[in-house]
């Protein structure tokens, strides 16, 4: 049986007194690829740079390949590497940037092979990058350059933090295509945090849900965020932007956030099948989860995305398609408060 | 720090010679009206100004350039070897600062050197005393070289900058 690449146990970081991220044990299996999915400040990019050992947990233990870990440790730091959000280069040529890495490492003979090579495969040519000085570039080229150098080390764990969040639809793609390539070729495992969900549900193994610093699910759930007020019947709920009502179980306070598991959805308001609380919304966006085979809705409800998993029968059964009129349900009791 | 890189160069003079008159505790050592001495003088000078400025370049060094140095796998030594590196222009502004503060000053040459002609005499002081015997037109002449020097230096430094 092979040993997880990674495994936290009883992790918790806080900056200034300030507790941001709490995981009591996790563990990712090599050469999968994990999503990150939260709002801004759930401890995603924390996360990424503590797997990265940037950072060290103010508690906890991180183990990779069998092995504590921490900044420096030199079991690891050759064989783990982080891409940050906003691309950043060192003050040097691109050619300076992709190989800076590989010295480190002693690579002496073949840098400028290895360099180059990397810098192809996002798409950059290196006669006319591999000396232009790293002012010279623009957003999407810079992340390219910052993503060459580490491909470049042929990294066992990759760790991108919203690789595609600074630049335009082309770079994205094809810094998707590339990551991608480097875990298929190379068994790299990719760890990505990113707000385009519809990507990672495409090409994640497994899906991690972060909310104020805990993980709390599996990106499948619906999570609505206060504040919450008392609706007309005395319940506590919200209005929707479609004068709809959202009603909820008594919230802790007025600014936690509700996940609500969908539990059925339905073309026809009256055949939906069991009790509960049913909505109308409009079918946003719908794509193929290519890992299970399953259909993942977004269904707007007023101005709130609900997040359906269906097969691809039900997607038959429904008729489900982007503008479709849809009714959901869910149950008051199984809302949970985070 | 801030003070230190403001201080009078007079001051810096009083302060040395006191230090390396032969009464003082380092007379011993006979540097006073000695090209030594006008040294120690202008290391006070330029140390904190070389201190503060690098200082201040390292501060302003983007947290982001730990992350991408630590992420390419960089032990603490190359860490640290590296975000210097990095911040090699800010430091530099800082020497330049330095030398060209060190270059101009009078007080410290005059009081600590004497400015004894083909020993302690630097151009600053001669510009002082040919002033003195109203020799404007050699005056001019020597703030001309003066000028001449500083700006050798300063296209010195833009050149190595662009190249590195």
């Amino acid at each position: 049986m092979h040993l997880p690449i990674y495994e936290i146990r009883s992790l918790k970081h806080s900056y200034g007194g300030q507790p941001v991220l709490s995981i009591e044990h996790l563990t990712v299996k090599q050469a999968h690829i994990v999503g990150l999915i939260g709002p801004n400040g759930s401890g995603k990019s924390t996360l990424l740079r503590l797997l990265g050992l940037i950072e060290k947990p103010s508690q906890g233990e991180i183990i990779f390949n069998g092995r504590r870990v921490e900044p420096f440790s030199d079991e690891a730091r050759f064989l783990i590497t982080l891409l940050p959000q906003e691309p950043f280069l060192m003050k040097r040529s691109v050619f300076s940037n992709v190989s800076y890495g590989l010295k480190l490492r002693g690579n002496g003979r073949d840098v400028v092979d290895k360099a180059n090579r990397a810098l192809s495969l996002v798409g950059l040519d290196s006669k006319d990058f591999a000396r232009r000085p790293w002012y010279a570039l623009s957003g999407g080229e810079a992340q390219r350059v910052a993503l060459a150098a580490r491909l470049a080390l042929n990294p066992k764990v990759l760790l991108l933090d919203e690789p595609t969040a600074s630049v335009d639809a082309a770079s994205a793609q094809l810094i998707k295509e590339v990551t991608l390539r480097a875990r298929r070729e190379l068994g790299t495992t990719l760890i990505v945090a990113s707000h385009d969900w519809q990507w990672l549900y495409e090409i994640c193994d497994e899906i991690l849900h972060l909310f104020k610093g805990r993980i709390f699910g599996r990106g499948r759930e619906t999570i609505i965020f206060g504040p919450w007020q008392k609706l007309g019947t005395g319940t506590w709920g919200k209005i929707l932007s479609d004068k709809q009502q959202l009603p909820v179980p008594p919230p802790p306070n007025q600014e936690a956030a509700a996940v609500i598991h969908v539990l059925s959805v339905s073309e026809d308001r009256s055949t939906i099948a069991g009790e509960g609380i049913i909505l109308s919304g409009t079918v946003s966006r719908l794509s193929l989860e290519r890992k299970t085979g399953q259909l993942f809705a977004t269904i707007l409800v007023g101005d709130l995305p609900f997040k359906v998993g269906l097969d691809i029968q039900q997607g038959k059964e429904h008729t489900l398609f982007p503008g479709r009129t849809i009714f959901v349900r869910y149950r008051l009791d199984q809302v949970k408060w985070i | 720090m801030d003070t230190l890189m403001a201080l009078p160069t007079v001051f810096i003079g009083l302060l040395v010679y006191a230090f390396i008159t032969r009464r003082g505790p380092l007379g011993n050592f006979g540097m006073l009206f000695t090209l030594p001495g006008i040294g120690i003088g202008q290391t006070i000078l330029a140390l904190p100004i070389v201190i503060g400025l690098s200082a201040t370049a390292v501060e302003s060094m983007d947290q982001k350039l730990r992350i991408t140095i630590m992420s390419m796998g960089a032990n603490r030594r190359q860490l640290f070897l590296t975000s210097l590196w990095e911040c090699r222009h800010g430091i530099l502004a800082g020497a330049i600062a330095a030398y060209g503060r060190v270059m101009t000053e009078v007080g410290i040459s005059m009081m600590v050197g004497g400015n004894i002609k083909w020993h302690t005499r630097t151009i600053t002081t001669a510009i002082a005393l040919e002033t003195n015997k109203g020799q404007f037109g050699m005056g001019v002449a020597l703030g001309l070289v003066l000028l001449a020097i500083a700006f050798c230096v300063n296209l010195s430094v833009s050149f190595l900058r662009r190249r590195y």
